[in-house]
């Protein structure tokens, strides 16, 4: 936990927060007004009797009138911050599954550094397992989610080299050892996937380690969102596999959430915003980052534009999703299945396991590789 | 009021006991309640009980996936998981296999008491009734068994596995030093699969080397992790998947392939 919460608040800085949106305001003013209201009726006992109204309350200790004020106005605030931390621990509990990184010295990991333009650099890593052919080998690029690192995925990644697959980590702009751009640069953290193909692209001809004509996109939650938008409309794409990823990120972001302060799913809008992230987008921003909008049933067109197109769904996509999702909720999946017209094999959805797939990843990956096996692989 | 007072007093002290309790106990959940069910639209779950040899009831799980009813037979899986945890918290394991294809059976030898050597002899004895109640199973390929197991659970299909001619695979999880006396049969080792982590504090990883030249396996058949501790945690579906992928290499089982309709003109 101390990790995850030592690098949520290494994204905060005082310029950086959605000062913009509504919602962050409201709910801050809701936590003033949660420690403060309670105060004033704590003080007016001590009030009424230091008024001299010949009104006798007994509201005293030791004589003093003002020490159960100040008492219950003590307990009551380290109650409000004891909750706080009880719901953060919570979002931890549910989220923070990971308890140790994966290493295992079986695995070759090569430092790479994908050019955007700019001289700006993305960081990453080819991870290679013995199984990986050193000519040719398939390419799976993990893409990770919002406020997250590529390290945070090794442990589904890495196993998968030992299909045959060259593993390509990376951190998306304003994320993890990326040190330019911001994590609320969600349009150029989307378009700058395309790089990551050029890189591969390169390494096929210049190399020879890696094939450029079989490569995979998995993302989960933003990274989901990069892989259903950028991967899916590049015909350089083989196989897209997108968990727990946004249909419409409006609808996602500005959905009614549950009455309650303490709500996870509120406290981590919040963390969201506290980071700089836009969750009220525009209509025209909304048309950048949601697939069923910008990429679905479509192909990159000659000025690089999405066209409709003709496109096998049921052999290219797959989905997975949560059904109790608190950050992406479960509607997403079902209009991306519609919009994608995907046979029941070609996804898989959970009762619980909300938006980290907890407790469902072993089962997961089963899926993901029974999907991989059913093409060729 | 006073009274008001300590009624109100008494009320944030005890919340706030309630708040300390509740982060103490998601501490410790967070290891010991790690898995549940695992609840998908494709997951059949069957619980079937047996006797052990001292008459008592064993439940066993037995998983399966809708996507294959219509399927060729498939290699069968038995998995023996931890003996310190009851159902479901072995679920995600019979749900990994079972959603590759293979009908598998888990079976819940919960056993704090017994020795090593009683939880091993005695589980031993069960292990033909496991396997001819996972024959049962139509879908299942007979002379193409896998045993998985964890911690005891590891040695027993060891034991076992190796003269068995219809276990192909072996799948060991934290497997104890082996007697070199208890192998019979050393010359169909490339069957066995282990993954260990460098970290494990009940089975050391020099135990883990002797098991390896003991059984003179390969580098191919073996996953080393540098952190988990013995259970793995954090790891379980990295293992999975391992194993997964070495099953689909040796077994090669018959997936009807999905073939591209309409795809992108190049």
């Amino acid at each position: 936990m101390k990790k995850n919460i030592q690098y949520f608040l290494e994204g905060i800085t005082w310029e950086g927060i959605n000062w913009h949106s509504k919602y962050l305001r409201n709910l801050i003013l809701k936590y003033i007004l949660f420690f403060t209201i309670p105060q004033f009726f704590f003080w007016l006992p001590c009030v009424v009797q230091m008024l001299s109204l010949d009104l006798n309350l007994g509201w005293e200790i030791n004589g003093l009138i003002w020490l159960p004020s100040l008492l219950l106005g003590v307990i009551y605030c380290l109650m409000g911050f004891m909750a706080i931390i009880w719901s953060f621990k919570r979002i931890d509990y549910v989220m923070g599954r990971k308890l140790y990184d994966f290493s295992s010295e079986q695995v070759s990991l090569e430092k790479i550094k994908i050019p955007i333009g700019g001289g700006n650099y993305l960081p990453g890593e080819l991870v290679k397992s013995p199984s990986t052919p050193r000519e040719n080998s398939p390419v799976l690029i993990m893409c990770h989610g919002l406020n997250s690192i590529r390290q945070n995925y090794y442990s589904f990644g890495i196993p998968l080299s030992f299909i045959g697959f060259t593993v390509l980590f990376y951190d998306s702009r304003g994320h993890g050892e990326a040190n330019f751009g911001n994590k609320w640069d969600m349009g150029y953290i989307i378009e700058e996937f395309s790089n990551v193909v050029e890189f591969i692209e390169k390494r096929a001809k210049d190399v020879g380690d890696v094939n450029s004509d079989e490569i995979i996109a998995w993302g989960i939650s933003q990274g989901g969102g990069i892989v259903l938008n950028e991967a899916y409309l590049d015909h350089r794409i083989k196989f897209v596999m997108a968990a727990a990823a946004w249909a419409d990120l409006q609808m996602t972001a500005t959905r009614k959430l549950k009455i309650g302060i303490f709500r996870r799913e509120k406290l981590m809008k919040a963390g969201y915003e506290l980071i700089g992230i836009n969750l009220e987008p525009t209509n025209l921003q909304n048309r950048i980052v949601s697939p069923i909008l910008n990429s679905f049933n479509k192909r990159k067109g000659f000025f690089d534009h999405p066209v409709y197109w003709d496109v096998d769904n049921n052999y290219r996509v797959m989905l997975a999703h949560c059904k109790d999702d608190e950050i992406i909720n479960y509607e997403n999946f079902e209009i991306n299945k519609k919009f994608l017209s995907l046979n029941p094999k070609n996804y898989i959805f959970f009762e619980k396991g909300n938006h980290s797939f907890a407790g469902m990843e072993t089962a997961l990956i089963g899926k993901m590789l029974l999907w991989l096996w059913q093409r060729g692989y | 009021m006073i009274i008001l007072f300590w009624v109100l007093f008494i009320a944030f002290l005890l919340l706030i006991i309630y708040f300390i309790l509740m982060i103490f106990k998601m501490n410790s959940d967070k290891i010991n309640k790690r898995w549940d069910r695992v609840i998908t639209h494709n997951l059949e779950i069957k619980k079937i009980q047996i006797n052990d040899s001292e008459g008592n009831l064993i439940n066993c799980y037995l998983y399966t996936s809708s996507d294959f009813l219509d399927s060729n037979k498939m290699p069968g899986v038995i998995i023996l998981p931890r003996r310190d945890k009851k159902y479901p918290f072995f679920e995600h394991w019979g749900a990994h296999f079972a959603l590759q294809g293979y009908p598998t059976l888990c079976v819940e030898l919960y056993n704090k008491k017994l020795s090593r050597a009683e939880f091993i002899k005695k589980n031993r004895k069960i292990m033909p009734r496991i396997k001819q109640l996972l024959w049962q199973n139509d879908r299942v390929d007979k002379n193409n068994l896998i045993y998985f197991g964890i911690d005891y659970g590891a040695e027993i299909v060891l034991l076992e596995g190796l003269i068995d001619e219809d276990v192909k695979i072996i799948c060991g999880i934290s497997l104890y030093l082996i007697d070199k006396n208890k192998i019979e049969k050393r010359n169909n080792s490339d069957k066995v699969y282990l993954a260990h982590c460098k970290d494990d504090k009940i089975v050391p990883f020099s135990d883990f080397e002797k098991n390896r030249d003991l059984l003179a396996l390969k580098k191919n058949n073996l996953l080393i992790l540098d952190f988990g501790g013995h259970y793995l945690l954090s790891m379980e579906h990295s293992v999975a998947a391992f194993f997964s992928i070495k099953i689909k290499q040796k077994l090669n089982p018959k997936y009807k392939q999905i073939e591209r309709k309409k795809i992108y003109e190049k």
